[in-house]
């Protein structure tokens, strides 16, 4: 059997399995970029499915980047029947939970209703540190459970246009996290049940165990979908350059440890000015000089991995069009000999 | 070429990754890239080599990267000097410019366990330095420290099965401690120093180890030696078992642990109420030891006597 690996992402891009997809790395590598690009060429792969595009980064881009607002419900791209971009605002979603408080003990006239009055749940939980990342899992629950319940649009991938490599760590912890602390609540609820049961009523508390081991059977089913490789995969985005390639390592070796399928990597930002006669500056060159240092070490450490190499372009790679443009590399790989026209092509956005 | 084909392609460059990176691939590979710039700090520990308890879907652990942030950033709020010159302490003083590092130096003073709660001592430690201490020892086995929180006293939750298992080989030990001690020694010690009470003639050898004073020393000199046999057997079953019960095992001890420090004026209660139920321990076995002795000896006698 051939064991080589291609040198761009066509297998992810046709995957049929893959439900979930994150795309990471260092901060300024091009994530959102990435994310759109993968999204794009995803969805124009496989028009009979549904793709939805996620950010979970607290500082936006999606809508930056293709040029129209997305907010946090799932909403078409323009020109795409069959990919769809939220944005998770914490905000928006904790002002949520806050007035649906306000509306369950408001009318009662008690102290928590008018405590909860102007936001102040929102204000408090807002501040919380991991809170978009909690939203974030959330989002992928009511998805998963849409899903199952045949509820609103169906999502065949879900694309996670994710945070700088910390956030999104702590967001992948969480089921793990949020499955222990759910096993200590069962534990603590086993021992005091009847003391429970005296305080609020058997039926409340019925009710709250109930929600609770609902709640758990969707953390263990993440669990497992995030360890399958089949289903899940991390497509690690970085630049040529030490910090980057450190960090990458780094994520990487997190995300094995965390029995994570990562087995993709963009490389984004390379100047490729060997091939570029007409635009060859004396910077263009020392800088390219140190990217191909870094491309060397990237070739040996990350032969059994889908490297895509990826130009930096003349300009903004922003709106359909462009992400259109940029995105077939992924597909296709790079040819700075052939391709190198396009990245002057990019259309100005206004 | 095929599903089924590109699924195990997929599944054999999975496995051929997975080669590369462990047994201390992965920080070989750091430190490969660390390598390559000049004066770089960057750490080459792989998560991969030091997270074998790391917090993941697949491996059963807490938070531990963001415990291991807080606490190093609370110890350096707590025990380093600011870049100016001044100490946390001094900040606190000049004025409440900082609330943020006040708050973060109490929580340091709380983790490190040096309340200055007013009413604090160390004799009765606030319920926060006690908690805190109870959290920091709580996956440690040790002695308890004058001062220690009872309820919290660092040992860590056992297993009933494994308590059980450890209990049975406990008591297999005492009862082959017994059975060496009364069958092989005690029996035939008594017997002879009983028989030499009756005969008339018998060797100078005999004689020095069978009078009355040499009988106490001797008894006495190898019961100390076969309680230090077994006190050595035990702890080193309670380490291979990885319990500590010799301080807490009995109802005694958790009666005690009830006590809030401060309410009875001793110092270092459950330590000392453990130390003196060690003592009792061996001075039960002795008398017990002593009492078959005194039972051998009458038998004997009444036996010979007839």
């Amino acid at each position: 059997m051939d064991y080589s690996v291609e040198s761009n992402l066509h297998e992810l891009i046709n995957s049929t399995t893959h439900k979930w997809i994150f795309v990471g790395g260092k901060g300024g590598v091009g994530k959102t970029t990435s994310s759109c690009s993968i999204s794009i060429q995803m969805a124009s792969a496989q028009p009979n499915k549904q793709f939805l595009l996620i950010s979970t980064d607290p500082a936006h881009n999606l809508s930056d980047a293709f040029g129209e607002k997305f907010g946090k419900d799932a909403r078409k791209v323009t020109g795409m029947d069959n990919l769809s971009c939220m944005e998770i605002d914490p905000s928006a979603a904790l002002k949520d939970m806050n007035d649906m408080a306000v509306a369950q003990n408001g009318s009662g006239g008690d102290g928590l209703g008018d405590l909860l009055q102007g936001g102040a749940l929102a204000d408090i939980t807002g501040s919380i540190p991991g809170i978009d990342e909690a939203l974030s899992f959330m989002e992928v629950m009511k998805h998963i459970k849409r899903q199952e319940e045949g509820e609103g649009e169906k999502y065949d991938t879900v694309i996670f246009d994710t945070a700088p490599t910390g956030h999104t760590l702590r967001f992948l912890q969480l089921p793990q996290t949020l499955s222990q602390l759910l096993e200590k609540f069962g534990e603590i609820a086993g021992k005091f049940g009847p003391m429970l049961n005296s305080f609020t009523g058997g039926a409340q508390n019925m009710d709250i165990m109930g929600k609770m081991n609902e709640l758990k059977a969707n953390v263990e089913k993440i669990k497992q979908q995030f360890t399958d490789p089949e289903l899940t995969t991390f497509v690690c985005v970085c630049i040529s350059e030490f910090l980057s390639l450190y960090e990458t390592e780094r994520l990487i070796q997190e995300l094995m440890s965390y029995d994570m399928d990562v087995n993709s990597i963009i490389v984004n930002q390379l100047l490729f000015a060997d091939d570029d006669n007409e635009h060859n500056c004396r910077r263009c060159q020392a800088r390219w000089k140190m990217q191909k240092k870094y491309l060397d070490q990237i070739d040996e450490l990350y032969e059994d991995f889908h490297v895509v190499k990826m130009p930096l372009c003349a300009g903004e790679i922003r709106g359909l069009n462009n992400l259109r443009m940029f995105s077939q590399f992924l597909s296709t790989g790079y040819e700075p000999k052939t391709d190198g026209k396009i990245i002057y092509e990019l259309e100005e956005q206004k | 070429m095929s599903e089924d084909a590109q699924t195990e392609k997929r599944r054999l460059l999975r496995e051929k990754r997975q080669q590369k990176f462990g047994n201390g691939g992965g920080s070989s590979r750091l430190a490969k890239i660390t390598g390559q710039a000049d004066n770089s700090f960057l750490s080459t520990d792989s998560p991969l080599d030091s997270n074998s308890t790391t917090p993941t879907p697949g491996k059963e652990t807490g938070n531990k990267d963001s415990t291991q942030e807080m606490d190093e950033l609370l110890a350096r709020v707590a025990h380093s000097e600011p870049k100016n010159g001044r100490s946390v302490d001094q900040n606190q003083t000049s004025g409440q410019k900082n609330p943020e590092l006040d708050l973060f130096a109490q929580l340091a003073k709380l983790q490190s366990g040096e309340s200055n709660s007013p009413g604090a001592t160390p004799e009765t430690p606030d319920i926060f330095a006690q908690l805190m201490k109870s959290m920091q020892t709580g996956s440690q086995q040790g002695e308890q420290n004058p001062g220690d929180f009872p309820f919290g006293n660092g040992q860590p939750p056992i297993d009933a099965a494994v308590l059980a298992a450890h209990n049975a080989s406990v008591n297999k030990l005492k009862a082959y401690t017994i059975i060496v001690k009364w069958v092989f020694f005690i029996l035939p010690y008594v017997y002879y120093t009983a028989r030499s009470s009756r005969e008339t003639f018998q060797s100078s050898t005999l004689n020095a180890v069978t009078d009355k004073f040499s009988f106490f020393t001797i008894f006495t000199t190898f019961e100390i030696l076969t309680m230090s046999v077994y006190y050595q057997l035990l702890l080193s079953a309670e380490k291979s078992h990885h319990i500590n019960t010799l301080n807490s095992n009995s109802k005694i001890m958790s009666l005690v642990s009830m006590i809030p420090p401060g309410l009875v004026p001793v110092k270092n209660l459950h330590g000392k109420i453990s130390q003196t139920l060690q003592y009792w321990d061996v001075i039960s076995m002795y008398l017990t030891d002593l009492a078959f002795t005194i039972l051998l000896i009458g038998i004997f006698q009444y036996k010979w006597s007839s």
